[in-house]
């Protein structure tokens, strides 16, 4: 950017369910933060409000924008709502029912109450056509492919109303030429018809999850392609020169004409970047290990960052089924601040799955709720200020909520209000902090080793006692948590990846084959980068990577292959052990082969978030009464404003702190240290019990 | 949710509501745990896979309180305190068996290997951590311990009674030795039961924690109180679903595998009020082949709970489904009672009629409100030898079925009963030597029913090595799962060698050791599940989306459903649909269908 006179502004917005957040980050004036209603049914729009909003806000030309990065829901609304396209599926002969079939799994174990675990919807049998063909093990061609009945099996779908094609052929993996002609023969009978080919999508084995990772991937690209194109022409006609970017699940930036041509990398395009919020603060405050725990108003995000580096898992899931995509591990749980308490047929007090969502919301939000939720409870143990919450744009009711927690908890159980609101609040956190020890060990990683980062609008007012639950003794609060996602979007980089199938045995493997592969891995990605501008030359990194597993096990793990080692292989054999020892428990000196082979390229990203002090008026401090659970008596709470924190100050639990995006609870046995950046890190100073 | 809670709440317990709820919380997110632990570090496709384990808590008597849902096995203690009283447990004990005679049905086949671990706090008894793991070959005499032929339970692999494995820390190494020379893959069984001992510590320091924190009282208090949030459940769902009276059943199993002979359970549950009976006594003998069932006398309360509780979220399985219903009767020398040492491998066939048996009871109970039978899972065992590479392969592959139709919606097509994954055709070509010339949907076995029942699939194999042999196990071909209210039961599957050539021939489904060579074509088609209610009863333009989608034939929507499609087989003939299906209400339906409809004698005959 040195050819610009006046550097330039970033923007990063994030689509939620309920606002869309944006960031805009001006050089000499820090960070402008806002968030606008959220536009269902045309995300654009709130976008597009939102950014017209922060732009007039900050007195900003749209030409100045240098950078527009994006996170949608546009892709996983489109499988939640099942608002994709029309597609039709062509498979091998005989191999009709492989997406209806799946693996015959069933992940709960006699439930009787259980649907198809297979997305049968992307193409029931009668959207789902066979051609003649066939592809052997090795990838040798045993049936040529009878092109008439590609074009039979075509035009039935076409005729069927398919708008869009994806084609799953066996072990297209090894060979992607009949794939490749079949979309020929689309292309020269249906001109501008979408097809997705298995073997582009996911060059990898195991034909059903390749299957269903391409028909999602037809399902939703003419929803996000039209949606993004949208998004490009608002952005254009409103001046922005800046290049749409969109977050990817695995926490990088692409172009938006790649993002749409590969829409199935945009599943967790918003939990995602809230991750990379979360580990670019943990890199500013010297953290390389940590948990970020991003807690709405119905579920909760766990995600673990390790050695600075977001956990990736192969194979992700949208909607409940296999994705086979690599995505940030990101594990929701159904529990937030509008989780509802109710009482079981025996007495007991369960705290979820069921939400008020924001409509009616909590009862404390005066629109007709009457449930007891985890909000009510905290308005009632006085760590929510009612008159400042979101700020002061929403005023709660604070006689509503005490009413909720003692009609359906408190008087139910025999209970006093503030007794009940702390049980409450103690399920909850229980359930929060089994879920995130569940996470961490199926990762094999001890939670305790490990700083906790809260986000989300109830993150910070659950972190002490989830950290307690779980023997955490370290709290990064961001300065903004409630929408660091946003802020994540301005911290990560543009980043391209592509894989391949790669069959041979470790110890007998011709390194030079290694490479062949990865040279043509990399040219195309570097292809992809060639069109992400300018930023595409900053900081550029590549990083090549094998998935790897003992000869004859189903399951692989991702390995770094660190090409200039002395000896490559030998390395990636031993690194791949000791990660099968730290996953899996154990490992053997048994042979492992290749599964696939994965290079990828970044660039920029300089982890950087929001970190100077913006904004905030200076506030006085005061104290509330507050109730801790397991106290029977109340205790005094500093209250402060987190505007008016200065760098270098202690806060000593219990205290609170307030800002318009979060609140976060300080417990007896925390104290807090504000750090030049403003960040507050909490340190847990003593054994207390709660 | 809160109406009348049968268990007093607050007053007269001694711990209060909220801690007991943390309590059990920590119970459930701990034996989750364990199952992540062995998922984690196990290492044969049958535990990783298949997820083929258990793991439980248990009170200091021994009483199930929080456990996987798996009803294949109880009274996991009892066994143990015969041969180790109590007062001679010790802090660091490890007990282990996978015997199902000597444990009395706390194991029912010896691939399943029991770990339980007692936990103390303060010198004072807690209760214990328990897991179990199928493990891959614990010997016997084929690879994989499972035969269809085999004749006893010596055939089947080694036998271990309750023995104590670890003394406070320690490995009797002794116990170690024996135990792992006795398996053809014994890295594999180390690396397998590593994972299960490993769990099992986990639960018992889990058990610790809890006990730490909240105090020992507080943790029987916990125990108890989901036991008799179990019983309360249970209590209420027979009260309101089940009227009082004496109703019978008897559901089939095909054959042993050894002899060409039919078995049955049968069953006869009696209500009074408060007080239900479960009598087998009127159950088939015990079979040479090893379809025998060890049943201990939870496991059809534990059925029953569980499928009267699916919807609640209070109905866990444990011991309170025990004290919900009264004495289960089962007869020495039957099918669910067998003497030692009949063989047992193939138990789940059995296990699944005992539903099925209980399903059917209820179902004339109730008028009908209860779903339809379901078909076994089906396996093979190829055990091909190619002389020119010679290369052994042993291909284990569980194929999937269809499930019987839901009081409230279809069966599901195509699962496993257990959540085992097929291998992908991808994977077998590569690692077995065959090839895998179909997948599909098995056409018209789902059991027409206003709700269809679910369908099996069709899998073709061709054999590559140059000889190989075949082991089938594959029920409800002779006596499909039945369909219930006027539904029609599954249409039945098969197994044919070169179909469609003039060698075929036709294999009998529950068999062992037949010779296959090169080339041969394996086609191995699997049974559905039952149907629910009167197929007249199903709208037409879903009969149309099946025929569509490949469930059901032109021919079966005519003849079964009473709906006739146009000529082009894509829209409903509304008038012709009409006209069959009033003649077609004419044919009378009784409550029960297996093959044809059946009389109220015919069910318990």
């Amino acid at each position: 950017m040195s050819e610009r006179a006046i550097p330039g502004v970033r923007i990063g917005v994030d689509v939620g369910g309920t606002f869309t957040d944006v960031v805009c980050a001006i050089p000499g004036q820090g960070h402008r933060v806002l968030k606008v209603p959220s536009t269902p049914g045309d995300s654009s729009r709130g976008v597009m409000d939102g950014v017209a909003a922060v732009l007039a806000q900050a007195e900003v030309d749209a030409a100045r924008i240098e950078r527009f990065a994006h996170g949608t829901t546009v892709a996983t609304n489109a499988v939640l709502e099942r608002k994709g396209a029309r597609i039709g599926l062509i498979t091998t002969e005989g191999f009709r029912d492989v997406l209806e079939i799946g693996r015959q799994m069933r992940s709960q174990m006699y439930n009787v109450r259980l649907d198809p675990e297979t997305p049968v919807f992307l193409a029931p049998g009668r959207m789902r056509r066979t051609v003649r063909e066939r592809i052997g093990s090795k990838g040798e061609v045993l049936v040529p492919l009878d092109e008439a009945s590609v074009v039979e099996a075509v035009d039935g779908l076409v005729a069927d109303g398919a708008q869009s094609i994806a084609v799953a052929l066996l072990f297209s993996f090894l060979d992607g030429s009949h794939e490749e002609r079949v979309r020929d023969i689309v292309r020269e009978r249906h001109p501008g018809l979408d097809v997705s080919l298995s073997c582009e999508v996911d060059p990898a084995f195991r034909e059903y999850e390749r299957t269903a990772v391409t028909a999602f991937d037809a399902y939703i690209k003419p929803v996000v392609d039209r949606y993004l194109a949208h998004l490009e022409n608002g952005l254009s006609s409103a001046g922005v020169e800046a290049p749409l970017q969109v977050m990817q699940s695995r926490g990088g930036l692409a172009n938006a004409a790649v993002a749409r041509r590969r829409p199935i990398r945009l599943f967790l395009s918003g939990p995602a970047a809230g991750v990379i919020g979360a580990q670019a603060v943990g890199a500013v405050a010297g953290v390389e290990d940590l948990i970020s725990v991003d807690i709405g108003g119905t579920s909760c995000d766990i995600a673990l960052v390790s050695g600075s580096k977001p956990l990736i898992r192969p194979e992700g899931t949208i909607d409940g089924y296999p994705v086979r995509v690599p995505m940030i591990d990101v594990n929701a749980i159904g529990s937030g601040g509008g989780s509802i308490a109710w009482i079981d047929g025996a007495g007991g007090l369960r705290v979820g799955p069921h939400s008020a969502g924001s409509d009616p919301g909590p009862a404390c939000y005066g629109r007709g709720g009457t449930a007891a939720t985890v909000t009510d409870a905290s308005i009632v143990l006085g760590y929510l200020d009612p008159a400042y919450f979101a700020g002061g744009a929403l005023a709660l009711d604070p006689e509503l909520a005490h009413r909720a927690v003692e009609r359906t908890v408190a008087d139910p159980l025999g209970m006093s209000v503030h007794a009940a609101a702390a049980g409450i609040h103690r399920v909850l956190d229980a359930q929060m902090a089994e879920g995130i020890r569940l996470v961490s060990i199926r990762q094999g990683f001890d939670p305790r080793g490990f700083a906790l980062v809260p986000l989300g609008g109830a993150g910070a007012l659950h972190a002490c006692s989830l950290a307690d639950e779980l023997g955490i003794r370290r709290i990064v609060v961001p300065r903004r948590p409630g929408v660091l996602s946003a802020g994540g979007l301005l911290a990560a980089p543009v980043e391209h990846e592509m894989s391949a199938a790669f069959a041979e045995r470790l110890d007998r493997c011709d390194l030079a084959a290694v490479r062949t592969v990865l040279d043509g891995l990399d040219r195309q990605c570097e292809a992809l980068m060639a069109e992400e501008g300018a930023m595409a030359h900053e900081d550029r990194r590549v990083e090549h990577a094998a998935d790897v597993c003992y000869v004859g096990q189903g399951y692989h793990l991702e390995i770094p292959l660190v090409l200039d080692d002395p000896d490559p292989l030998q390395r990636l054999y031993r690194d791949f052990l000791a990660a099968h020892d730290r996953v899996y428990g154990h490992a053997t000196e048994a042979p492992a082969r290749f599964v696939n082979l994965r290079s990828v390229h970044r660039a920029g990203g300089a982890g950087e978030v929001e970190l100077a002090e913006t904004g905030d008026s200076a506030a006085p401090r005061g104290s509330r009464t507050i109730w801790l659970p397991g106290r029977e008596e109340p205790v005094e709470a500093v209250v402060v404003r987190r505007g008016a924190l200065a760098a270098g100050e202690r806060l000593v639990g219990p205290a609170i702190v307030e800002q318009a995006d979060t609140t976060i609870l300080v417990r007896p046995g925390w104290v807090g240290a504000v750090s030049d950046n403003a960040l507050l890190v909490l340190e847990r100073t003593a054994e207390e019990q709660s | 949710m809160s109406t009348a809670p049968p268990v007093a709440a607050g007053a007269n317990r001694p711990t209060d509501t909220v801690t007991l709820e943390l309590i059990s919380g920590a119970l459930q997110a701990a034996r989750a745990e364990m199952e992540a632990l062995i998922d984690r570090t196990s290492m044969s496709p049958f535990i990783r896979e298949k997820k083929d384990y258990f793991t439980a808590f248990l009170d200091a008597d021994g009483r199930l309180a929080v456990s996987t849902s798996l009803t294949l096995a109880g009274n996991l203690v009892e066994g143990i305190l015969e041969h180790y009283p109590r007062d001679t447990m010790r802090d660091g004990d490890l007990y282990l068996y996978n015997d199902p005679y000597a444990s009395r049905g706390g194991v029912s086949h010896l691939p399943d290997m029991v770990f339980v671990a007692p936990v103390f706090h303060g010198g004072e008894m807690l209760g214990y951590a328990e897991a179990w793991g199928h493990l891959w070959d614990v010997g016997g005499s084929v690879p994989g311990s499972i035969s269809p032929g085999a004749r006893s339970t010596f055939e089947e692999g080694i036998q271990i009674p309750p023995v104590r494995v670890m003394r406070e820390g320690v490995l009797n190494e002794e116990v170690w030795r024996i135990f792992t020379r006795n398996s053809r893959f014994p890295d594999m069984l180390s690396g397998d039961v590593k994972a299960i001992m490993a769990a099992c510590r986990l639960g018992k320091r889990r058990l610790e924690e809890v006990a730490a924190r909240f105090g020992a009282a507080a943790l029987r208090d916990a125990f108890a109180f989901v036991q008799a949030r179990s019983e309360a459940s249970l209590r209420q769902a027979l009260a309101r679903r089940v009227p009082d009276g004496s109703h019978a059943f008897r559901d089939w199993i095909d054959s042993d595998a050894v002899s060409d002979q039919s078995y049955s359970v049968h069953v006869r549950v009696t209500k009074s009020g408060d007080e239900v009976t479960l009598d087998f006594g009127a159950t088939d003998d015990q079979a040479e082949g090893p379809i025998n069932f060890v049943m201990d006398q939870s496991v059809p309360k534990y059925m029953l709970g569980l499928y009267l509780g699916m919807d609640d979220p209070q109905a866990r399985m444990n011991a309170g489904f025990e004290r919900a219903i009264g004495a289960v009767r089962t007869r020495p020398g039957s099918l669910v009672a067998p003497h030692f040492p009949a063989s047992l491998g193939l138990r789940s066939h059995t296990m699944i009629r005992v539903t099925g048996a209980l399903l059917g009871a209820l179902a004339r109970a109730t008028g009908g409100d209860a779903s339809a039978a379901s078909s076994v899972y089906v396996l093979y065992y190829l055990r091909s030898h190619d002389r020119r590479t010679g290369i052994f392969h042993l291909c284990i592959e569980g194929l999937s079925v269809g499930f019987g139709a839901r009081t409230y919606a279809d069966g599901l097509d195509a699962v496993y009963y257990v959540a085992q994954k097929n291998y992908p055709v991808e994977f077998a070509e590569m690692e077995f030597g065959v090839r895998i010339e179909a997948l599909r949907i098995h056409t018209d076995s789902g059991g027409p029913g206003r709700h269809r029942g679910g369908c099996g699939i069709v899998r073709d194999v061709r054999v590559l090595a140059d000889s190989a042999t075949l082991g089938l196990r594959l029920d409800n071909c002779r006596h499909p799962a039945f369909g219930v209210n006027g539904g029609m039961s599954g249409r039945g599957g098969r197994v044919i060698v070169n179909p469609d050539s003039p060698d075929a021939r036709t294999l009998p489904t529950m068999s062992d050791g037949h010779a296959l060579r090169e080339g041969d074509l394996l086609r191995i088609v699997t049974p559905g599940g039952g149907g629910w209610g009167s197929p007249l009863e199903r709208p037409a333009e879903v009969v149309l989306g099946d025929v569509l989608d490949g469930f059901v034939s032109v021919a079966s929507a005519r003849d079964d459903y009473g709906v006739v499609l146009d000529a082009s087989g894509t829209t409903v003939d509304h008038e012709a649909t009409s006209r069959l299906r009033a003649e077609l209400a004419k044919v009378p339906r009784t409550m029960f269908h297996r093959g044809r409809y059946l009389t109220d004698e015919e069910v318990t005959a």
